[in-house]
């Protein structure tokens, strides 16, 4: 059982008398890849069951919790502008200087949602390092939604979507028409690779490392156990120099002392401790 | 900074004024068609950034923004379309005659602060768009 | 190829409400078939076409103050006519957007809210009924397009 439409009603009630934000009708497909982190959470397995524990336990942290989860904007092009910045300026130009013999890269979007993040990574790529093009750049976006990995497969955006952060410049560049949306160019669609995956479900399956593992606003969903277990998943996940980004309100402090952190362009971003 | 906003809809210009003084812009200036924007520039002072719809009476945005790209002089305004027109050549055409931006209506209060943020005149997008998440 | 349907018009319709008009509780589906007030723009050109956009005096006023930021009892007839002209505006700009191109949009025209017989005999392809603030709005499409 899924979020059924009174359940929705009663979402955008809450979200709008805590947040003063009005959820649309079109957002009803966000609840059931925003509460499912959630649910797992207090050991509910389905978001149906799950708001309706909400509804009947007045439970005001909960509810909180909730109300953050829906109204999280995680569909922007080049979010927060701040680690774009820093990937152009300082996290790319460090990678590829010590990788320039292997001449390979790869980067993971550890909640990729609907693909936003990881296509801008590879915009990013495209428009400042055109000399990477001859590497082996391997672009990787998980998702615990299934939906949401047809969606970034997709790579088909509306223009509600593309108005969110996205240059005029760079959507003329990197997207075509397809019908009354935009669709990525073939040049970058072919650079990604989308696949579900549940980071709270450790340990994780067999993955590659990573040059750059982007985690953001992902670790506010769990509890202090898993928020330690995935911190040392991706630890372990990370190349020897690699970068991990948190979002802007999480840290590793606290939760794992093999850390430390190195800030550019007012962003900040994470690295393992040399011994 | 200065923003002229050009669009026959005065309701389209007083919902985009009200978001502009909601960020703390409050020098702002109207044109109900692209030829009194125009006429409005030339002026002058002119404005820093001008908000022009596609379609509208006497001049339309384009030939606005044509007109004013030929002029030389006022190379200095930003411009951005904001307009239902969304298809990709017409995004086209708006960049090729010297618009710098385009956001397509509807559009919500974020999604305009974005683009100002990308021009470069509100600072960084967290703290525009929190500011409105706690309020 | 068209993909118009009662589908796309709700949801480009409630993207537009939630845009526009945010402070108010979302646009819902509703089954009110009329209004008072009607904004109408035509569609010419490719595909050929009038978009009716019609709620009741009650929905238009508080739109309206939503809009200019004004109290109920400042609200001008003029204030009315622009704003739920504008909102015409938008979603016939994006309906524009569904249909083959290209086209171009005609300034909104005020009819009266039960106004369903077009003049140009284009058939009513498409009505779809909403509730917002417990009002009726309905977006109405005409074409002579047969797809």
């Amino acid at each position: 059982m899924t979020v059924a439409n009174d359940q929705f009603t009663f979402l955008q009630e809450l979200v709008y008398k805590r947040s003063a934000m009005v959820l649309s009708d079109s957002k009803a497909y966000l609840a059931e890849s925003r509460l499912m982190p959630l649910a797992r959470a207090i050991g509910i397995s389905d978001t149906g069951e799950f708001v309706a524990h909400v509804r009947r336990s007045h439970d005001v942290k909960l509810e909180e919790q909730v109300v953050e989860a829906m109204t999280i904007n995680e569909t922007l092009w080049f979010r927060d502008k701040r680690p774009f910045d820093a990937l152009r300026s300082h996290v790319l130009p460090d990678l590829i200087s010590r990788k320039a013999s292997a001449r390979q890269l790869s980067i993971w979007s550890a909640a990729s949602s609907s693909g936003q993040e990881l296509y801008s990574v590879a915009i990013l790529l495209e428009e400042s390092f055109p000399q990477m093009r001859d590497w082996r750049v391997s672009l990787l976006g998980t998702d615990l939604s299934r939906e949401m990995v047809d969606k970034a497969t997709s790579g088909v955006y509306s223009s509600m979507e593309m108005n969110r952060g996205l240059p005029a410049a760079m959507l003329i560049r990197y997207f075509s028409q397809s019908g009354s949306s935009y669709r990525l160019t073939d040049t970058i669609r072919s650079k990604v690779r989308f696949q579900q995956m549940n980071l709270a479900s450790t340990p994780w399956p067999s993955l590659p490392v990573f040059d750059v593992i982007l985690l953001r606003n992902v670790l506010i969903y769990f509890d202090v156990g898993t928020k330690q277990r995935i911190l040392q998943e991706a630890r372990r996940r990370l190349s020897p120099g690699g970068y991990l980004l948190l979002g802007t309100a999480e840290t590793t402090s606290g939760l794992s002392g093999e850390f430390e952190t190195v800030s550019a362009e007012g962003a900040v971003f994470y690295r393992v401790k040399e011994r | 900074m200065r923003v002229l906003l050009v669009d026959d809809s005065r309701a389209m210009r007083s919902i985009v004024a009200r978001i502009l003084r909601k960020i703390g812009i409050f020098d702002i200036d109207e044109a109900a068609d692209g030829q009194e924007a125009l006429d409005r520039v030339k002026a002058g002072p002119v404005p820093d950034l001008a908000l022009v719809d596609w379609n509208m009476p006497v001049m339309n945005g384009l030939d606005f923004v044509i007109s004013v790209r030929k002029e030389g002089e006022f190379r200095s305004m930003t411009i951005m379309m904001v307009t239902t027109e969304n298809e990709h050549g017409q995004i086209v055409r708006a960049l090729a005659a010297g618009a710098h931006e385009y956001l397509i209506k509807p559009f919500d209060e974020e999604a305009l602060i974005d683009k100002l943020a990308i021009l470069g005149f509100v600072g960084n997008l967290d703290e525009a768009s929190s500011e409105q998440v706690h309020s | 190829m068209t993909i118009l349907t009662s589908e796309n018009i709700a949801d480009l319709t409630q993207e537009i409400w939630s845009a526009m008009l945010s402070e108010h509780a979302p646009l819902m589906p509703g089954d009110a078939p009329a209004g008072d007030i009607q904004a109408a723009v035509d569609i010419a050109g490719e595909w050929n076409g009038t978009v009716g956009l019609s709620c009741s005096r009650d929905a238009a006023r508080i739109a309206t103050g939503a809009i200019f930021g004004l109290p109920d009892d400042e609200i001008t007839e003029a204030d009315i006519s622009d704003a739920v002209g504008e909102l015409a505006n938008v979603v016939s700009g994006n309906i524009k957007s569904l249909v083959p191109g290209p086209s171009t949009l005609s300034v909104p025209q005020l009819h009266d809210g039960s106004w369903t017989d077009h003049p140009g005999r284009l058939a009513l392809v498409l009505e779809v009924r909403f509730s917002w603030v417990d009002e009726p709005v309905v977006v109405r499409v005409w074409t002579d397009d047969p797809h």
